[in-house]
């Protein structure tokens, strides 16, 4: 036997844990703005912040064929105490359609002035029905009180925002009376509401899941929803007057800060883990140094030794990715469920798919094989000499400390 | 024997120039990330101070009005400031059944920092309120009379005029003069609910701040993008807490063969009587020499890695704003998870070999 399989599936099954805790958290960072601004739905977006997008055509489209819900929305982001704020101007009953959410027991009907908090928001904030809150403006200085009047969870990781009145919005993002920034819709007819949206004469842009995105009543091209609606959001002419040429920078900038450093981070994850297992591996083969020398001094070539190392290494690298998959994505579970990963407001849900599983144990049984190629490679490309012997000492120099003949110099 | 000691400790091999090399490598990337993630912090937080936020708000507790500061805190203040007086109140139009909940408040803006040019007036409805009352079948107009109730005690106001959402204050607001006030909420006697200070009063923020205020401007996109990296901040400790645990099993399975390679010495240590505290002593000894230096080299090497890879960034069209930054914390966290690694690293298999080797050389 060449390698302890004992030791290596420990070491290779913890390499597989820290993997699995971390790619569906990465992935899951990547959908946070999917999830914002629901991709799975259709979304009408305005086409500049010139030309805003009236809530009336939110009322408008509950009459078109095909259309179970519309939901016009304001998006404001703000700072309470020391936590970001994604706050939502909404329509309650037409929000909680579109995100399939409901209400808690013990929040209030109220349409007028209602502050209803998300699940994972309230557990952040540490508040419940009845608390206040003090808002304060987004883009332009405003101060709002409001109580608590619910609290709302949604599936595939909702519940991080705060809902309010379309009006109170309207204060805190400045936009203009009976202006939303987009109408999310959910419909089984997009060809009815082309057709309705046409017969507005107002200018829009449909967005829908996949980056398709269609202009009515305007030439301009739209890129991804959430690009347009933080930039345009920005790019309000209250806040220009102020600074917003300035904050668009920083978005800007900050984007990309972040994105250079999380994506490092993704890239050193992959080596790091690839890494681990090398050590853990060439741990493992540096116990059975001895027998490697001996299969090298019998006559076994590089590539025989390799392929048994391959041999004994695959059900051993199976069981631990197996396992290690399991708990890593157990933890990861964890972490969500305990909200101890939290960015822009927005809780980073792991994201777990057949792909990504299946995606996870192929590559940490191709890492760890390859790890384990690597190590035998290594070892068996020593002299056979040099590897049966026990220290396999090399000096620097020529003047090696050798124990015994120190030992024997001071006798 | 304390020479030989010394010199099983300090002695120079091939294998020990590499691990050394690999520690190095762990604590680079350990410092660097974290120099990296220290200065997304800093740039953050400066980057943030350059914007406008608006008005700074100051009040007591969770909300504005059950805040109560006695009216002679804003004689400690040196600049500017408005003061805002709010209670909640119960709010009828006379001849109507309508009654809507909402909010009183009278505001004192001697310097125009709230820039509401009627603010000491009373009977000013917000919009939104008057919109309300309007859903409620109760339409206000110019002759329209209030009543205003909050727990037993009551008074009346005439609305003068509907204000728009373009003032600092909510349009759910009634704003009513002070004495009009104070007959409805007697807690108001002497004190106000809200200091509001101009942007940029920095020294007054920071006093208020260490008076127990609550601080928050009236301006947040900034802040919110602000708190919004540092929460991705909070995401990248994380992910350096999973990268740490490999660094330690690097650093461990490094000394580890290392010390695993020296098992005749052991046996021999053990032959001439050596005690077995002395010669795990050796080697945990030497597991610490070898991580300190590799540290030590690892940690000078990652501040320079992550500025040269700052750099590198607008090679590749991406402009970076961040400094990597030098603190304590990027330098010993690194430190001291690579010299725990490396002396357990050294003390397991010493200490196992040992034992083992003690069952075949009875001293």
């Amino acid at each position: 036997m060449i390698i302890d399989r004992k030791a290596a599936f420990i070491g290779l099954m913890l390499c597989s844990i820290l993997f699995a805790v971390s790619v569906p958290l990465l992935v899951g960072i990547g959908e946070i703005p999917e999830k914002a601004f629901g991709q799975d739905v259709v979304t009408l977006s305005q086409v500049s912040s010139a030309d805003p997008l009236k809530a009336d055509i939110a009322y408008g489209l509950k009459g078109v064929q095909g259309v179970q819900a519309a939901s016009p929305e304001i998006y404001s982001f703000c700072a309470i105490g020391q936590e970001p704020v994604f706050v939502r101007g909404v329509v309650v009953e037409e929000y909680l359609k579109i995100e399939n959410g409901t209400l808690s027991p013990g929040s209030l009907n109220e349409t007028w002035r209602f502050a209803v908090a998300g699940t994972r928001l309230a557990k952040r904030m540490g508040v419940g029905i009845g608390d206040k809150i003090v808002l304060t403006g987004s883009v332009i200085p405003k101060v709002v009180e409001m109580d608590i009047t619910g609290i709302y969870s949604s599936p595939n990781g909702g519940g991080n925002d705060l809902l309010v009145p379309l009006w109170v919005a309207r204060g805190l993002s400045g936009i203009g009376d009976g202006m939303v920034h987009a109408i999310r819709v959910h419909a089984s007819n997009l060809t009815a509401i082309s057709a309705y949206l046409e017969g507005t004469e107002e200018s829009l842009v449909i967005s829908q899941g996949g980056g398709v995105s269609t202009p009515i009543n305007t030439n301009t091209s739209a890129s991804g929803t959430e690009t347009q609606l933080a930039l345009r959001y920005l790019d309000s002419a209250t806040f220009k007057a102020s600074n917003g040429s300035y904050v668009s920078l920083f978005v800007q900038e900050g984007t990309e800060n972040v994105n250079v450093v999380v994506g490092g981070f993704i890239a050193l994850e992959g080596t790091l883990t690839f890494v681990g297992s090398v050590a853990v591996m060439s741990r493992v083969l540096a116990h059975r140094r001895k027998e490697i020398g001996i299969l090298s001094a019998i006559g076994a070539t590089r590539w025989k030794i390799l392929g048994m190392t391959l041999y004994e290494a695959l059900p051993v690298a199976v069981g631990a990715s197996i396992i290690g998959v399991t708990i890593g994505g157990a933890l990861a579970v964890a972490i969500d469920q305990f909200g101890l990963l939290v960015m822009f407001g927005q809780s980073v849900v792991p994201v777990f798919t057949l792909q990504i599983i299946i995606m996870m144990i192929v590559s940490m049984v191709t890492i760890s094989l390859g790890a384990a190629s690597a190590s035998a490679w290594a070892h068996a490309s020593a002299r056979p000499e040099r590897t049966m012997h026990e220290s396999g000492e090399e000096a620097v120099q020529q003047k090696a400390f050798d124990l015994r003949r120190s030992l024997e110099a001071e006798d | 024997m304390s020479s030989i000691w010394v010199r099983m400790v300090l002695r120079r091999s091939r294998r020990a120039t590499w691990t050394i090399v690999g520690i190095a490598l762990c604590t680079m990337y350990l410092t660097g990330t974290i120099s990296l993630v220290e200065g997304l912090h800093k740039t953050t937080s400066d980057i943030a101070d350059r914007f406008q936020q608006g008005a700074i708000l100051a009040y007591r507790g969770d909300a504005l009005s059950t805040s109560r500061i006695p009216e002679n805190v804003l004689e400690f203040l040196k600049g500017p400031v408005a003061a805002i007086s709010i209670t909640e109140a119960n709010i009828h139009v006379r001849g109507s059944s309508a009654l809507v909940r909402s909010y009183v408040a009278s505001i004192s803006d001697p310097d125009g920092i709230i820039n509401f040019s009627k603010a000491d007036a009373g009977g000013y409805m917000g919009v939104n309120l008057a919109n309300r009352f309007r859903d409620l079948g109760a339409p206000l107009n110019q002759e329209s009379r209030l009543l205003l109730q909050e727990g037993i005690s009551s008074t009346e106001v005439q609305v003068s005029a509907v204000f728009g959402g373009g003032t600092l204050v909510s349009s759910d607001w009634l704003l009513v003069e002070k004495p009009t006030l104070l007959a409805l909420d007697q807690s108001l006697n002497g004190n106000i609910s809200v200091i509001v200070l101009p942007e940029g009063s920095k020294a007054d923020m920071e006093l208020l701040r260490a008076m127990g205020f609550e601080i928050q401007t009236s301006m947040t996109v900034v802040r919110f993008f602000e708190l919004g990296i540092y929460q991705i901040e909070g995401c990248l400790w994380a992910v350096l807490l999973v990268t740490s645990v490999i660094v330690t099993m690097l650093t461990y399975s490094a000394l580890s063969i290392e010390i695993g390679y020296r098992q005749d010495d052991i046996r021999l240590l053990k032959q001439i009587g050596t005690p077995g505290s002395m010669v795990t002593g050796m080697f945990i000894a030497r597991g610490g020499y070898l991580s300190i230096i590799g540290s030590a080299i690892g940690a000078a090497a990652g501040f320079m890695v992550a500025n040269v890879l700052v750099s590198f960034t607008t090679v590749i069209g991406v402009t970076s704003m961040i400094l990597p930054q030098a603190s304590l914390t990027s330098l010993l966290f690194p430190v001291i998870i690579v010299l725990l690694a490396g002396i357990l690293g050294a003390a397991i298999p010493s200490g196992i070999a040992g034992r083992r080797i003690l069952k075949e050389v009875p001293s």
